[in-house]
């Protein structure tokens, strides 16, 4: 029998968002000694609201700043989603976060490619809101 | 607790302090800065364990008593959110205390903040938003199935404060505009009571704030005194555990 398949059906072109992110999720525990770690979790929800605006169809992803000596604290920095196309990743950040980038509201921050998620991901992890939540909580554990 | 608060934290405690009857103490959030907690106890018996930015929920562990639950919350105006987004809302908030309820291992949970919804309204009704109920009785089933899917209850007792056959003030909050549907006074400011804490909830305790004792929060017509107090009233609650 021919196989019709391509080749290379099965090797995905692009590296979806979401991995990207867990790659940079693992190594903000080496930079804490194991205090301060970050997780993400997959929504049940396949909506996404940002402001007054619902994006259906979407895969849901909620980012977490997590400390396991303080009770397994964790906080919800920033939650994303994007469709089946991975482009565009919508973002529903803070207000904090969202001043100190300059959004407008009902404008969500957007990333339309993969060099502008990993662009956004990083200003993302430099705000004072996630060096705020990082540093009070090693604060905590002195 | 507080979900609107503008002023520091430390004025409020020096002020709270100088009466020598009770000791008070702040219990910062770690990443949340809409909700201020000020204690009678040490704050490390009150210690978060999920927030987020409106939310922060704390495992309370008093010495000798049981131990519970506290979520307090601040969802968005009105003004900013659809009754959907609210809605919507509501399913992630009971997604994320049955998560905290996991990791802790019990259910004893009291949701308390400015809901910014009534306690009729969708989010705070359905099975799969908060699921709070205005009767004892049905709470204390404990859950409920929905599409195979089952769904714990909390106790609304906010239920029993609407109108003015109440003994405070018709709602926690009032609005006035000149369209067809208006409810003037709602009660967006809720504590909701799982059914594990139902027995240990007086509901004669319960009340609506009309004043600290010397400063009133209403106006002379009864409506709260936006300009000098708050456009909410506060709400009273008690748990002997």
């Amino acid at each position: 029998m021919v196989d019709l398949w391509p080749n290379d059906i099965a090797a995905p072109k692009k590296k979806a968002p979401v991995t990207i992110l867990k790659d940079q999720a693992s190594l903000l525990g080496n930079k804490t000694q194991g205090l301060v770690l970050a997780d993400i979790k997959k929504s049940d929800a396949d909506s996404f609201y940002v402001g007054k605006k619902l994006y259906k169809k979407q895969f849901v992803y909620k980012f977490y700043i997590v400390s396991p000596a303080l009770e397994n604290y964790r906080y919800n920095l920033f939650s994303m989603a994007n469709g089946i196309d991975l482009y565009p990743v919508l973002f529903s950040v803070d207000e904090d976060i969202g001043q100190e980038l300059g959004l407008e509201e009902d404008k969500p921050l957007t990333a339309n490619s993969e060099s502008e998620f990993i662009e956004t991901i990083k200003k993302l992890f430099a705000s004072k809101k996630t060096i705020k939540v990082v540093h009070s909580i090693l604060s905590q554990l002195e | 607790m507080f979900a609107e608060f503008s002023i520091e934290p430390s004025h409020l405690l020096i002020c709270l302090n100088s009466n020598n009857k009770y000791h008070y103490f702040y219990s910062p959030t770690i990443g949340c800065e809409k909700i201020h907690i000020f204690t009678r106890f040490k704050i490390d018996f009150i210690q978060p364990i999920y927030e987020s930015e409106r939310l922060t929920i704390r495992h309370l562990t008093l010495p000798g008593l049981l131990d519970i639950i506290l979520a307090i919350n601040h969802f968005p105006s009105k003004l900013y959110w659809e009754p959907a987004s609210q809605s919507l809302e509501c399913v992630a908030l009971a997604d994320t205390i049955k998560y905290v309820e996991n990791q802790v291992g019990h259910s004893r949970t009291v949701l308390v903040g400015d809901l910014n919804m009534n306690p009729f309204e969708d989010g705070v009704v359905g099975a799969s938003g908060l699921h709070a109920v205005m009767s004892r009785t049905i709470a204390k089933k404990g859950s409920r199935i929905v599409q195979s899917k089952q769904y714990p209850f909390f106790y609304n007792p906010m239920w029993n404060f609407f109108g003015d056959a109440t003994p405070g003030p018709p709602g926690t909050y009032y609005y006035d505009r000149s369209e067809h549907k208006v409810y003037f006074w709602n009660i967006f400011d809720q504590v909701l009571i799982r059914p594990e804490l139902i027995d240990f909830f007086d509901n004669d305790e319960m009340k609506i704030i009309e004043s600290d004792g010397e400063i009133s929060f209403v106006t002379h017509h009864g409506f709260p005194d936006v300009n000098n107090i708050s456009d909410h009233l506060p709400i009273f609650f008690k748990l002997n555990l």
